[in-house]
This record gives C-alpha cells, structure tokens and sequence, in this order.
C-alpha cells in the first residue's frame, strides 16, 4: 500500500462521522453522498475554512503545525461555484498552468478575455487551473465538472489523473499529489477514482 | 468688536423657519415633520444643556467636574456609533471597540493640541478642553461609525470573494485588503474633502461662529487650521484603528474568515 499522502484522524461532528480516512500519494478518491450530507462542508472542513477540530495531516505534518495560508495553498478547495475578482483569468495563472490550458481546450485567447464574457463551464476550467497554479499537493474538488459539456469532463479529468500522478504535459512540479473528487455521477468515480468514499446516514464510509 | 446680543425672541423668530418647513413636509406628505421638530428640540435641549454646563465649569467650579463630563460625551458618541451599525459583533463587543479607538484617539489628540499646540495653561482649561474634545469626538465618531458599517457590510456581502482569497493561500490581511481600504476610505474621505474644500466651497462652522461672536478674522482662521488638523488626523487615527481591531475580530487564530460572529443589528 502506497503511502498516506493525506491523513485524516476518526472524527465525530454532530453533523458527519468517519473512522480513519486517507488519501495516498498519486491517487484519486471519489467521494459522493446525497446533496447536503455534507461533502462540501467536510472539504471546506479539511481546508480549514470553517471552525473545526479535525486531526489532519500532510504528509505526517499535523495541519496545526502548519500556517494557514500555507496549508490552504498546499491543502486547496476548489468550491463548485468559484468567484473572480480579476479581470481576466491569464493574471491568475501560472506558466505551468497555462501550459495545462491548452489541454483543456482553452485558448490564450480565452484566457486574456474579460472574465464576465466567459461561460461558466469556461470559468470553471480556469478556476481550475487557477488553483493547479498555487501549487497544492492536495486538490479537494467540489464538482469541478459539473457545468460542462462530454469533451470538457474527459479533458479534465484525463488532466487532474495526468496531474496527480505527476505526468502532465508542461508540468515543472512533480510532488507527490492527491485529489478529492466530490462527484454525482457513478460513471465518472469509476473512470477516474482509486478509492471511493460515501456519505451516508451521517458517515463517511469508504465504499471500495 | 461688539457682539450683537441674540435674545429668546431672536430664536423663536429662528425657529419659525424649521417650523415652517416641517408644515410643508407634512402636506407634502413626506413623514419628515415629526423627525425635523423632533430633531430641532433636541438642539435646542441638548445646546441649551451644554451650555449651562460650560458656563458652570468656566466659573470657578472644581475642574475634575471635566471627567464625568468627557466620560459622558464619549458614552453618548458611542452610541451614536453603534445606533449607524447594520451589523455588529455580538454583545458589547462592537460598543467597546467603537468606543475604545474613539477614547484613544480623540482623548491623546485632544490632549496634544491643549498642551503642545495652544499651550493653555492649565491645560484642562474647560473653555478650550471641552469643545476641542466635543469637535474630536463629533468627527472622530463619524469616521468610525462610517468605516466600520462598511467594512462589515463588504464582508457580509463579499464573504466568498474573501474566501476564495483564503482557499488560494492568501493570508487574512491579504484577502480583506480590498475592502479594509474601501472601509478606511469611506470613513476619512469626508475630513480630507473637508480640508481641501475649506474657505473655498464653505466656510467652516466654528470659524463662522467665532466670527460672528467678533473674534478677529485671522484669529478664527488659525483656531480653524489646528481644528481640522488635529480632527483630521483623530478621525483618520480613529478609524484606522477601529478597523484594525475590526478585522482581528473577523478572523480567527486560524486566519478563517468569522462571519458568524457578526449579528444583524436590530435597526
């Protein structure tokens, strides 16, 4: 078994349960559950955006050691609905991350472009190479598919695979990487994830 | 100069005017008269109020008489802050912080310009020390006030800009900056236009007044600089201040952005 990459210690909220949870080095978990079982909240939770005792760990370092900014950039939530406040998208990007661009079918074009002119399955592309640009080693996606079209979702997800084994094309970084993938179709966990989690009935359980 | 001597009768005379207009919002229907008449008793009180208070302090009367009287000026202006707060931090929280950068800024300043710029002697002399502290406070509350209903505003309805900032790695001062420099704008613009608009665009309320009561012109001129100096610089203080110790609320040890610390006020 592949080192723990992310560790998370049993917790117990009055709102989610888990027994220990972890996330290896170069791999995907899948994580789905009913809309409000709480899956974003358990992700904001991990990113140390809402109050929360949560024991977690980077790569054996407890978060509480670590600063927060530092552990939100390395430990980084991508929310299902991503807010702008640049002008356009190219500001925000690093040189790796406009090389992933191209992958994603986004133009230099489209990345100079006013962000208010772009769609939101645009948008939501650029929020994701937004945050591939800051470098994390963990990614906690919320849905970052879900405003998109059949050749957008393969992109994407044949990208963050590439990314989190460390094989993308452009890609300078090559640390060890996780991904948390928050998603409703069953089709797509078992196409991209190599573990599953599940919320059900207050509980994290892993299904896989 | 001689003073022309203003009588009861003057003012009556005077107050026909807002009599009058407040007749004129009532037929037009404007729900403004109650709060006009309202507002101008309250003048007449509060002034009239004032006034004997001056008049007693400046006779001979024991100068610690000044303390409670400063201390209820500040009490009264931080009401005033918290009464312009759509939202504010849960119990007295907001009051304290408000009060506490009003106390610091407006009480140090006052005392710098009473002791190292006019020199009076003795320094608590209550005919300079009580209207430079009521001017600071005036102003200086405004500034506050302002500032920290927008900055609370912004946040409330920014919350996931700043948060998106928080989840990209920035740091909690890096991610309210924005809004932290709109709030400090919002609360020192209106001294700063006052300044630049000086003499030109009005002619400041105190200097009138002190021209009126026969001061010479020059000598009200100078009184007015160092007014609008120190209370430029005691609101900028103030609301920097305020700010500052805003934010440090706003966040917690773990630099997450705490919005659930603020309530709605009941307004």
């Amino acid at each position: 078994m592949p080192a723990a990459l992310l560790q998370i210690d049993p917790f117990s909220f009055d709102w989610l349960n888990a027994a220990k949870l972890s996330c290896a080095a170069g791999e995907i978990t899948a994580l789905s559950g009913d809309s409000g079982s709480g899956k974003s909240r358990l992700l904001r939770s991990i990113a140390d955006l809402d109050p929360n005792d949560l024991d977690v760990a980077l790569e054996g370092e407890r978060r509480c050691d670590i600063a927060p900014p530092q552990w939100r950039q390395l430990v980084q939530y991508l929310p299902a609905e991503p807010v702008w406040w640049t002008d356009t998208a190219d500001e925000m990007l690093s040189n790796t991350a406009k090389a992933f661009a191209a992958q994603l079918g986004i133009s230099t074009t489209l990345l100079n472009k006013p962000i208010s002119q772009l769609s939101t399955g645009e948008r939501q592309r650029c929020a994701l190479l937004r945050a591939l640009s800051v470098e994390p080693k963990v990614l906690l996606l919320d849905e970052p598919t879900a405003a998109l079209d059949k050749t957008s979702v393969s992109q994407v997800e044949k990208l963050l695979k590439d990314w989190v084994a460390g094989q993308a094309g452009g890609d300078t970084h090559a640390d060890a990487r996780a991904i948390i993938w928050v998603s409703h179709d069953p089709s797509q966990r078992e196409r991209v994830a190599d573990q599953q989690w599940e919320v059900t009935g207050g509980e994290v359980q892993a299904c896989r | 100069m001689s003073v022309v001597h203003l009588d009861p009768v003057d003012l009556i005379i005077a107050a026909s005017t807002v009599v009058a207009l407040a007749a004129i919002s009532l037929r037009m229907q404007l729900g403004l008269s109650r709060t006009i008449l309202i507002a101008a008793v309250r003048t007449v009180l509060q002034l009239g109020l004032i006034g004997y208070v001056l008049k007693l302090l400046f006779d001979d009367l024991h100068p610690l008489w000044l303390a409670p009287v400063a201390t209820l000026m500040l009490i009264a202006a931080g009401r005033e802050v918290m009464s312009r707060q759509k939202h504010k931090l849960a119990g007295f929280q907001s009051w304290i912080l408000g009060t506490g950068a009003m106390f610091v800024s407006s009480f140090l300043l006052t005392i710098f310009a009473l002791t190292l710029v006019i020199g009076v002697e003795p320094w608590y002399k209550p005919q300079y020390a009580i209207p430079l502290l009521g001017m600071m406070l005036g102003n200086t509350m405004t500034g506050i006030a302002v500032g920290m209903d927008r900055l609370q505003t912004s946040v409330m309805d920014l919350r996931p800009q700043i948060e998106q900032r928080l989840m990209l790695g920035q740091t909690a001062k890096q991610a309210i900056q924005p809004q932290l420099k709109e709030a400090a704008r919002a609360g020192m613009i209106p001294m700063i236009n006052a300044m630049a608009a000086a003499g030109i665009v009005s002619l400041p309320g105190m200097m009138t007044g002190q021209i009126l009561a026969g001061s010479p012109p020059m000598e009200a001129v100078a009184y007015q600089i160092l007014i609008m100096f120190i209370v430029s610089a005691g609101t900028g203080f103030g609301t920097l201040l305020a700010l500052h110790l805003l934010v440090r609320r706003l966040f917690d040890d773990r630099q997450r952005l705490r919005l659930d610390r603020l309530i709605r006020s009941h307004r």
